[in-house]
């Protein structure tokens, strides 16, 4: 079996007496993940450490089953998309494509004809002689992005990888994070933007305090709240007549009504959903929508983080 | 404008990528300073006393002539002039006039590149690639080590090449054809010795101001302590002008094989500048790696 493209086992590390991840396990499986908290939460002490630059204070990590911060050859199969938005004065984007490139063991010419092709793949042949500081902000995301996939890397570790672009580039990144998770790559998309990571994946980590909070697809991870009543949106021919069938079951703890649609809150998801379909086959019903409201990661984030 | 118009690049298996090229990082480091003006400039003005060797020399070979004659005309007397023919002709600027300038040279260079590299979020970048720490070292202890050379032993060297171009025979060039050699090996242990120094103390801030503060600082303490402190274990006549540089001129002396002017013990040189060497690679080593963030 081979080993799994990150593992993080029991991991914390300390900055003097502030902790930045606490008792941190977790396997990245090929696919996207997103690594999801508020500021401070952890989430780029997870990335530097997934990337080799800082080393672990007690429990392991692993890069395709190598410590990165000690293996150069765990770090040759990882690519970083850094928040730092600066880059080296001087420095023109093409040179520092190469460099890169070259950093990462792609031969001389191979690393300069591909850093042309990198490149004009993300529009910035016209700019690549350009000193790479005085790009824009979404240009310096592009070039960024180039240089964390230039060497074709098996495991992606991506930093607010939307910052900075516009709507049509953010379209095109998500679609393009997809598509390499798709390929079998291993990416792992931080964020404290739900919504652009919920475009991206359902698999999410949530982070709070330098801990993880919860771990898993979406829904898996909404149905082990139990303490927390599933919203449901209801919309039928006759809202007020379900609203008083519904009051009878057990599993409904209130219901709001909206209009001509209905929306309640049930304790017992798995019941509910039973009785709903029982209700779905009578003719008064005329059920025309059924919508959970709170399987998304913004009301995960609110009821783990609160 | 799309990002990815064409597709994803992928590697093919003959194209996956070997060891990481540490020889990058001086080449970007000289690329870069070449694009800057204020740095040529500069590398103008620290090359001075090599142009004063240039005109002497060709003063010296079309005044008063390889043989040491008597100069034609009226003109500067031929012990002004010297002989380029000797070391020693060369060994002044090389190890006395050359101070200032590669110190100044060094801190508006070598000074800067490690503090950048951090503050810039290079260093980050580059640490997430399969190169060591020791590369990266390595790749900025000779892009320092070039920039203190192009203005100590470089210049030397092509003042000796337009004398042996511009002398009236290949005389000149039989006389003094172990020259080049000896001024590239005194260079390099110049270069190497002081390009590390820089390099080290660009590594302990990511402010480039903080680390040229840490370059004189470094400079001043290293002078007090040679020439207080040490003093009763080299040398018992202890000459006033001791100091980093008297310890690397008295190593240089030996590698040019002149007559030394520094009255040291050459092994307590030798030994000090490679303790120099060393503690500033731990001290490189220790700053580097890991980066410290918070997040």
């Amino acid at each position: 079996m081979s080993p799994a493209p990150l593992r993080f086992e029991r991991v914390t590390r300390w900055y003097g007496p502030v902790a930045g991840v606490l008792e941190v396990s977790f396997t990245l499986e090929p696919g996207v993940t997103g690594l999801l908290g508020p500021n401070g939460a952890g989430k780029s002490t997870i990335l530097h450490l997934a990337a080799g630059l800082i080393r672990p204070g007690m429990g392991r990590v692993e890069v395709f089953g190598r410590p990165p911060f000690l293996s150069g050859s765990a770090r040759a199969r990882l690519g970083l998309l850094p928040e730092t938005q600066s880059f080296p004065p001087g420095v023109t984007g093409r040179t520092f494509l190469r460099t890169c490139l070259l950093l990462s063991g792609v031969p001389g010419r191979e690393a300069r004809r591909r850093a042309d092709a990198l490149l004009e793949e993300v529009g910035l042949a016209r700019a690549a002689d350009r000193k790479a500081a005085g790009y824009s902000q979404g240009m310096k995301q592009r070039l960024k992005l180039a240089q964390a996939l230039g060497h074709d890397p098996d495991l992606l570790l991506l930093d607010e990888p939307l910052t900075g672009l516009d709507p049509l580039a953010r379209r095109e990144v998500i679609a393009k994070v997809h598509e390499l998770g798709e390929r079998g790559k291993a990416i792992l998309v931080s964020s404290h933007v739900l919504h652009e990571v919920e475009a991206m994946t359902s698999r999410v980590i949530l982070l709070n305090q330098g801990r993880i909070l919860a771990w898993g697809e979406i829904p898996e991870i909404r149905a082990l709240l139990k303490d927390q009543p599933i919203r449901v949106l209801v919309r039928g021919r006759d809202s007020r007549r379900l609203a008083s069938e519904m009051a009878r079951w057990p599993s409904v703890g209130g219901f709001r009504l909206n209009g001509d649609s209905l929306e309640v809150e049930a304790w017992d998801g798995e019941a509910f959903f039973e009785a709903l379909g029982g209700l779905g086959r009578s003719d008064w019903a005329g059920l025309e929508e059924v919508r959970i409201l709170d399987e998304n990661l913004e009301a995960l984030f609110d009821y783990l983080v609160g | 404008m799309p990002v990815f118009e064409r597709g994803y690049l992928e590697l093919r298996e003959d194209e996956r990528p070997g060891r990481p090229s540490w020889t990058v990082l001086p080449q970007e480091e000289w690329a870069s300073w070449l694009r800057n003006r204020k740095l040529l400039i500069l590398w103008f003005v620290c090359i001075v006393p090599h142009l004063v060797l240039l005109v002497r020399t060709f003063m010296a070979l079309a005044l008063v002539g390889l043989d040491g004659g008597p100069a034609r005309g009226r003109g500067p007397s031929p012990a002004f002039l010297g002989d380029p023919e000797s070391m020693a002709f060369y060994a002044k600027t090389l190890l006395e006039d050359s101070l200032l300038p590669v110190l100044v040279f060094l801190a508006a260079t070598a000074i800067r590149t490690v503090s950048l590299d951090r503050k810039s979020g290079a260093l980050e970048l580059y640490f997430t690639r399969p190169l060591s720490p020791w590369r990266y070292i390595l790749g900025r202890w000779t892009g320092a080590a070039m920039a203190a050379a192009s203005v100590t032993a470089l210049p030397v060297l092509l003042v000796w090449l337009t004398g042996a171009l511009a002398a009236p025979d290949w005389g000149f060039l039989k006389e003094t054809l172990w020259i080049p050699g000896r001024i590239l090996l005194q260079g390099a242990f110049f270069a190497s010795v002081l390009g590390i120094c820089a390099a080290a103390l660009s590594s302990m801030s990511s402010s480039v101001r903080t680390g040229q503060i840490l370059w004189v600082g470094f400079l001043a303490v290293m002078h007090l302590v040679f020439s207080g402190g040490l003093r009763r274990f080299l040398h018992e006549e202890w000459p006033a002008q001791f100091s980093p540089w008297a310890i690397l001129q008295r190593v240089g002396e030996a590698i040019l094989g002149v007559d030394p002017e520094v009255p040291l013990s050459l092994s307590w040189c030798a030994a000090l500048s490679l303790l120099l060497v060393v503690l500033s690679l731990l001290v490189l080593r220790r700053n580097l790696k890991p980066l410290e963030v918070v997040g």
